[in-house]
């Protein structure tokens, strides 16, 4: 079933491989400098509110439950094809706008994980521009995007294990074309945000922990 | 004399039966909570320490009490049982805020869970709400779709540059079902599938 909101969707499901790493039976664990440098600037005596775009995985409500925190949940990408989405996904701003609502406060901490890999470029901006929104000055963003030409058809699901590692769990083993954003890309897509710190790793994933850029309140349109 | 009003023995004690006494029984809108109404075993199973509200059963209001409950059936309204372990079974369909002890769903929720100790929501159940308790547990395959607010456990201490042990808090009773590793120390990464690249 092709991923309905990508505009290569029908050409990309098209073309499937099989992945390995889908048939391991232990889900691939990797470092993740990202990730540490994160949760290193997160303190124990502030209540923080933290955004995850991906659907709810245990393991990760149990990492953040060390912190004092308001973890919302919202499946980005499940909720590009509700009913009640479907009609607004030609208005990209308007789609993220009905799918993230303003929270009573803004949030420090969003989890994109590999959300932006199955947006197209439009989509992309208009999600970077709605979290710049929802965000707090000092906010913080993580993202994993994908460098290959290959990706799974469907996001993967993060579990964390520690402050540094996480598996990354595929849900299917069949495989589309990747995005294959680069650096600088990026960072025009994400004008509200600036690039606190990003590694490229060796399994070909740029992960990139952005930092919401205050002095642009007026310009972000 | 004063059996007349009531509905035929054997039909009172079938699931429709006891829809319908409540149905003759049910109080104006915002009134008497349905604990009344269920009141004995007449129109509620009981299994042990606990009530059962069955799968047939539909409650429209708020449901109150001093025990345990079971809900396989449909309410729309609000449970209340804070000092009692509310269990949203497989077949249960809940669109109302839910107050207990400890709540588990296995069922469908579209409202609000507070829980005085914990949350657990099983790899059947959906929620669509905000939960708060002091520790909250998902299961793989679980839907949530909502906020957790969650207070600060006492989380093992982490070196700089040395990962903590696994996701699980010392207090945890019992490990979760949530698929976090646990374990004495960080698990090893495992070597990249991928060839070699410079970053």
């Amino acid at each position: 079933m092709p991923w309905p909101f990508r505009h290569d969707g029908a050409r990309a499901a098209g073309r499937r491989r099989e992945s390995t790493a889908a048939l391991e039976p232990v889900p691939p664990l990797y470092r993740s400098p990202t990730l540490r440098t994160l949760v290193s600037r997160l303190s124990g005596d502030v209540r923080h509110r933290i955004l995850d775009l991906h659907p709810a995985v245990g393991a990760n409500v149990e990492f953040f439950s060390r912190f004092s925190c308001r973890l919302q949940i919202v499946d980005l990408l499940g909720s590009l094809v509700t009913e009640d989405v479907r009609p607004l996904l030609a208005d990209a701003g308007a789609t993220f706008r009905r799918i993230l609502p303003g929270p009573p406060d803004p949030y420090d901490v969003v989890l994109a994980w590999d959300v932006f890999n199955y947006l197209s470029r439009d989509q992309f901006r208009a999600l970077a521009e709605r979290l710049f929104w929802l965000c707090r000055p000092d906010a913080l963003m993580l993202a994993f995007i994908a460098t290959t030409k290959e990706i799974s058809v469907l996001p993967l699901m993060f579990k964390i294990a520690d402050e540094q590692t996480v598996h990354w769990q595929p849900r299917t083993s069949a495989v589309r074309a990747g995005p294959r954003y680069p650096p600088a890309e990026v960072e025009r897509m994400t004008r509200g945000f600036a690039i606190a710190h990003s590694v490229l790793m060796r399994h070909g994933v740029q992960e990139y922990l952005f930092a919401r850029r205050p002095e642009l309140e007026q310009t972000v349109r | 004399m004063w059996k007349k009003a009531e509905p035929e023995r054997s039909e009172r004690h079938t699931p429709a039966g006891a829809a319908r006494a409540a149905e003759g029984q049910r109080p104006a809108e915002g009134g008497a909570a349905p604990s009344e109404i269920w009141g004995g075993p007449m129109t509620a199973e009981r299994a042990g320490e606990r009530a059962v509200i069955g799968a047939s059963i539909t409650i429209r209001g708020d449901v109150t009490g001093d025990e345990d409950l079971v809900i396989q059936g449909r309410i729309e309204g609000k449970v209340d049982l804070a000092q009692h372990n509310v269990t949203v079974g497989a077949n249960g369909r809940i669109k109302a805020n839910i107050f207990g002890r400890s709540v588990t769903v296995e069922g469908e929720v579209e409202g609000d869970l507070r829980a005085e100790e914990q949350i657990a929501i099983r790899k059947t159940g959906k929620v669509h709400g905000n939960v708060a308790a002091p520790r909250v547990t998902i299961e793989d395959g679980a839907t949530f779709q909502g906020s957790i607010d969650m207070e600060r456990k006492a989380a093992p201490t982490a070196r700089p540059g040395q990962p903590a042990a696994g996701g699980a808090a010392p207090n945890a009773a019992h490990p979760t079902a949530s698929g976090a590793s646990g374990g004495g120390g960080a698990p090893r990464p495992a070597e990249p599938k991928h060839t070699d690249r410079t970053g």
